[in-house]
């Protein structure tokens, strides 16, 4: 009963986790190429935040247990980071 | 006060707003701003007033008893109860001095490309160098000025007219408004971080080397309530910025890199070089006092000869010291550490010892014997014993609960 209750937790923790995370880097990366327009922020700079965004998406989107929508979602920064990146 | 007093005061003043800023304070507040608003603004507040009494306990002990801490808690309580606290205060110093050359390192990687790893070594080096060369008021006034620039955090809070009320409802304590386990664990790291105890080790053995006397008790009070004072508000312009901009968008901060463009929408095409800037001088200050406060914790504890104001070869086990930890610190960046989890976890770390550190601390500036008529009050005695153990206890509770919950 525990191990189902731990295991459920874990499965709902995974998902959430990803949501959250491809919220906050799609914010970041639309921050960082806000910033690169209005105020000159450097392209390498915008380049190495794409990467970090696309490498712990990746990371996460690795883990069992992840909603199809949530999945979809994170693929679709996954996308938008490795252009910044380019 | 004479002029030159005055002086002095403003020197030290400098100093402290200057070098209050390094790679845990920033890490922790723009953490905390970023996922909590401005719910954490308190703690900076109550961990600066326990911070400021130690400051102040710290160089009264040295100007009265004429010794560091390091040696006065060797005198009363011995040589063996003393390597408990020396040896837990080492090793978070290796831990905070890889990350603030991870900071400096991070500060060059944004503008370069280039990664943190391969910045290590030549940060290290460079490190080294400075203190091989440098005199002890030279090391302070120097870093201490650049680190000015981060009076940018306030400048840009301040351009970004936060609710004044909100602001003000963050300065009364009060629980997690949601995941708990990661409020406390940033609570508990940014009280690591600003009460960290290479400060008071540094600044007790700065007010032996440059000989105060009980005349500069006024100016030592002084230092410590201002400059900490003004340094708090430095911390509160990080989490106020942060808070403004990353919380409205939900942005978690995952690494340093994503802070380096909070300035920008406040300050413009100032922004962005003033962040990477700030983290640069700051992290680069920090680590030289880490380094120094090794040497002298080192030095101080077996009795050899000690004082950045000496030359090296006069005191050579105690640059051999300085020489080590900066290798080991710049070692520890090269295996390629996140340089945020190693701060965030540091700085909780730091929670964790204190109270090891202070309680001797403690009973040796109500000691006669040490401080004479100069013994501490009964507010500062309680603020800083209340505090401590206070982050102490949450800091054992929330480490094992932040690392198991993976974030």
């Amino acid at each position: 009963m525990l191990s189902a209750v731990c295991c459920l937790r874990c499965k709902q923790d995974a998902d959430e986790q990803l949501q959250k995370s491809a919220r906050s880097w799609r914010s970041s990366l639309a921050l960082v190429q806000a910033e690169e327009k209005e105020h000159n922020v450097p392209a390498k700079y915008v380049k190495q935040v794409g990467e970090l965004a696309s490498k712990n998406l990746s990371k996460e989107l690795k883990q069992p247990d992840i909603k199809p929508e949530t999945r979809h979602d994170a693929e679709a920064v996954v996308v938008l980071a490795n252009e910044a990146s380019k | 006060m004479k002029g030159k007093e005055l002086l002095n005061v403003a020197l030290g003043v400098i100093t402290s707003i200057g070098g209050f800023l390094e790679v845990g304070s920033m890490a922790t507040s723009a953490a905390a701003g970023a996922d909590f608003g401005f719910r954490l603004m308190w703690v900076i507040v109550f961990s600066t007033l326990c911070l400021i009494f130690l400051i102040e306990m710290s160089g009264r002990l040295a100007a009265v008893s004429k010794r560091t801490l390091v040696d006065a808690v060797r005198e009363r309580f011995g040589f063996v109860f003393t390597i408990i606290p020396r040896s837990l205060e080492l090793l978070v110093n290796l831990l905070v001095l890889a990350a603030e050359i991870g900071g400096v390192c991070l500060a060059l990687k944004i503008v370069t490309g280039i990664p943190v790893a391969a910045w290590a070594i030549p940060v290290g080096l460079l490190i080294w160098i400075v203190l091989w060369l440098g005199t002890l008021e030279w090391l302070e006034n120097t870093t201490a000025i650049l680190g000015l620039m981060t009076v940018a955090f306030v400048v840009a809070a301040w351009k970004l007219h936060p609710d004044p009320h909100e602001a003000l409802r963050g300065l009364i304590p009060h629980g997690a408004p949601h995941d708990a386990a990661r409020y406390w664990f940033i609570a508990v790291s940014i009280a690591g971080s600003t009460i960290s105890p290479y400060m008071f080790t540094f600044y007790s053995s700065g007010a032996v080397e440059e000989e105060w006397t009980e005349e500069s008790l006024g100016a030592n009070r002084m230092t410590a309530i201002i400059g900490m004072g003004f340094g708090c508000l430095m911390s509160i312009g990080v989490l106020i910025v942060s808070a403004m901009i990353f919380s409205p968008k939900g942005i978690h901060i995952d690494s340093y890199e994503q802070l380096a463009v909070v300035l920008s929408p406040a300050l413009g095409r100032w922004g962005f070089p003033l962040f990477v800037g700030s983290l640069g001088v700051c992290c680069f200050g920090a680590a030289i006092e880490l380094a120094l406060s090794t040497a002298y914790i080192l030095g101080q504890t077996f009795g050899w000869n000690w004082g950045e104001n000496s030359e090296p070869r006069n005191g050579a086990r105690f640059a051999a010291t300085y020489t080590a930890i900066v290798i080991l610190g710049a070692l520890l960046m090269c295996t390629g550490i996140d340089p945020l989890k190693l701060t965030m976890f540091s700085m909780a770390l730091t929670a964790v010892i204190l109270p090891a550190v202070v309680v001797p601390f403690l009973l040796l500036v109500n000691d006669e014997h040490f401080v004479g008529e100069h013994r501490s009050g009964w507010i500062g005695n309680t603020v800083v014993v209340v505090v401590v153990l206070v982050a102490s206890v949450i800091a054992i509770v929330a480490i094992p609960l932040e690392l198991a919950g993976g974030s």
